[in-house]
């Protein structure tokens, strides 16, 4: 059988196909052009598992290098010391006198070391704890002033009935303050809070509470109920005293 | 476009004759004066020559022409220490006046640093000889987070660390640990060990009565097949307990 002509195959031509060039180049230079901010994309969208050690160790050489590229001298960091861990534990010592590192960049990779030992040590939680009438009414003695207007506070608790935040929700005029329950719950949310405690002041001086002040209570228990949240009590302080409207079986 | 070269400090990798260890003599006045000397402090003396905020700003040092002892400050005055500083996330971070980008990926890079430091210390050695090495390992990565997570450490015949494994991301009070999945997975990697983490973000790491029952279901689970549980931790803010400590295992 002669050889088939030059050229001439037995599958069928293919179609001829002529890329379209994109009306503007998506990359703005085919070089190493964006390097150091990719790798900060990844790491601020990605988390610290999606870097590889060297490139790690290539950012924290950014500390003391506002331009270049820090990967060949990252890598020859660990070819020379063994391991990402080895080169942040090389005496400082050897790491000066390492050619290519400066004291700028040697005091970065000592902080890592510092920063580890922080991270792995205690951290005194001072935050309150609100457990009972006593302590909360202790606390509120102690961070509540005399506000000429009406002012609504909501303090977000933990699991363990400690106070994370206590915030300022709403400034209004004598008689009516805004409180969205939506933002509230939000911000409960947002904190990672599993109980609040609501706390308002009656201008007037007299604690008891308005068919506004019980309905609203109702209204934040209720959305906040449905996220997990419970409302421990609403507290109402005036001149003449506090009252609790989880005392009074109003909540 | 030529390739730019690396600034002065990074040459190649060649011993340097008669540098000197610590740069000595007058430093620059002013505020370069501050870095250089704040940095020759750190170098001499260590993380115990150095405050909390000190250190932060040997961090901030990376952004020029920032006057990093006010916003260090302000750093530590809101989130707690050193450490809140360097979990914060970086939505929290950018709430604070003076925290531009720049700042948040120098805090998230040592962060980041920090945490792979602390992981290496625990891939060498086998698992159950370098107990403390372990904790700070998982103090460091578990302790502050707002939520409960769940990790489970595979480990080899030698007790060396197969695997590490986010096993699950929970809520304020609960994290999901499914033994299937658990067992599953140590089959898969040949592991004939297990230790399950998590962390408690209240900060008691007492166990809680599922705590005690889902560590029973996982250990009868692990040994049909012959796998161990050496140890089910879980993580608090500054203390950790040990299940096998307690004499619950």
């Amino acid at each position: 059988m002669p050889p088939s002509a030059a050229g001439a195959s037995t599958k069928p031509a293919a179609e001829a196909f002529t890329p379209r060039a994109p009306a503007e180049a998506p990359f703005p230079s085919t070089g190493p052009h964006g390097h150091r901010a990719r790798l900060r994309d990844k790491l601020l969208t990605r988390g610290p598992e999606a870097l590889a050690d060297y490139e790690l160790l290539e950012m924290l050489l950014f500390f003391a290098m506002p331009k270049g590229d820090t990967k060949p001298l990252a890598k020859a960091l660990i070819n020379r010391f063994g391991s990402f861990a080895e080169v942040l534990a090389a005496p400082t010592k050897v790491l000066l006198e390492t050619r290519g590192l400066g004291p700028h960049s040697v005091a970065a990779l000592k902080l890592v070391h510092a920063a580890a030992l922080r991270l792995a040590r205690t951290q005194a939680a001072e935050k309150p704890l609100l457990s009972n009438w006593t302590q909360l009414i202790d606390y509120l003695t102690a961070a509540c002033a005399r506000e000429p207007v009406e002012q609504f506070r909501v303090l977000f608790l933990d699991p363990k009935n400690q106070l994370i935040a206590d915030e300022v929700q709403g400034r209004g005029t004598v008689n009516h303050t805004p409180v969205y329950p939506r933002e509230v719950v939000r911000r409960a949310l947002e904190l990672h809070a599993t109980a609040l405690i609501l706390v308002h002041n009656h201008p007037s001086g007299d604690p008891t509470p308005s068919r506004a002040d019980i309905e609203m209570t109702r209204e934040i228990a209720d959305a906040a109920g449905l996220l997990g949240i419970i409302v421990h009590d609403h507290v109402i302080v005036g001149r003449a005293g506090w009252t609790s409207l989880r005392q009074k079986g109003l909540l | 476009m030529a390739k730019q070269r690396g600034s002065s400090e990074a040459q190649g990798l060649f011993v340097k004759a008669g540098a000197p260890v610590i740069p000595d003599g007058e430093a620059p006045p002013g505020h370069l004066g501050h870095r250089a000397r704040l940095r020759a402090r750190f170098l001499k003396g260590g993380v115990e020559a150095v405050a909390d905020y000190e250190l932060l700003e040997l961090l901030l040092f990376a952004i020029p022409r920032l006057d990093t002892k006010p916003l260090a400050k302000a750093l530590i005055a809101r989130f707690g220490s050193f450490a809140g500083v360097l979990v914060a996330p970086p939505e929290a971070l950018r709430t604070v006046p003076g925290v531009g980008e720049a700042v948040v990926v120098a805090l998230k890079v040592a962060h980041a640093a920090a945490l792979k430091l602390a992981s290496a210390e625990v891939r060498d050695a086998p698992v159950l000889d370098a107990w403390g090495k372990l904790i700070n390992y998982l103090h460091a990565a578990l302790a502050r987070e707002p939520v409960e997570h769940a990790r489970v450490l595979y480990l080899d015949a030698k007790n060396r660390l197969k695997a590490d494994e986010a096993h699950g991301r929970g809520t304020v009070n609960h994290a999901p640990l499914y033994p299937r999945e658990i067992v599953r997975r140590a089959l898969e990697l040949q592991a004939t060990g297990l230790i399950l983490v998590h962390n408690h973000p209240s900060g008691d790491p007492t166990p809680s009565r599922a705590d005690i029952e889902l560590t029973r279901e996982m250990r009868e689970a692990a040994a049909f097949f012959g796998i161990t549980l050496h140890d089910h931790v879980i993580v608090g803010n500054g203390c950790v307990v040990s299940f096998r400590q307690l004499g619950l295992l």
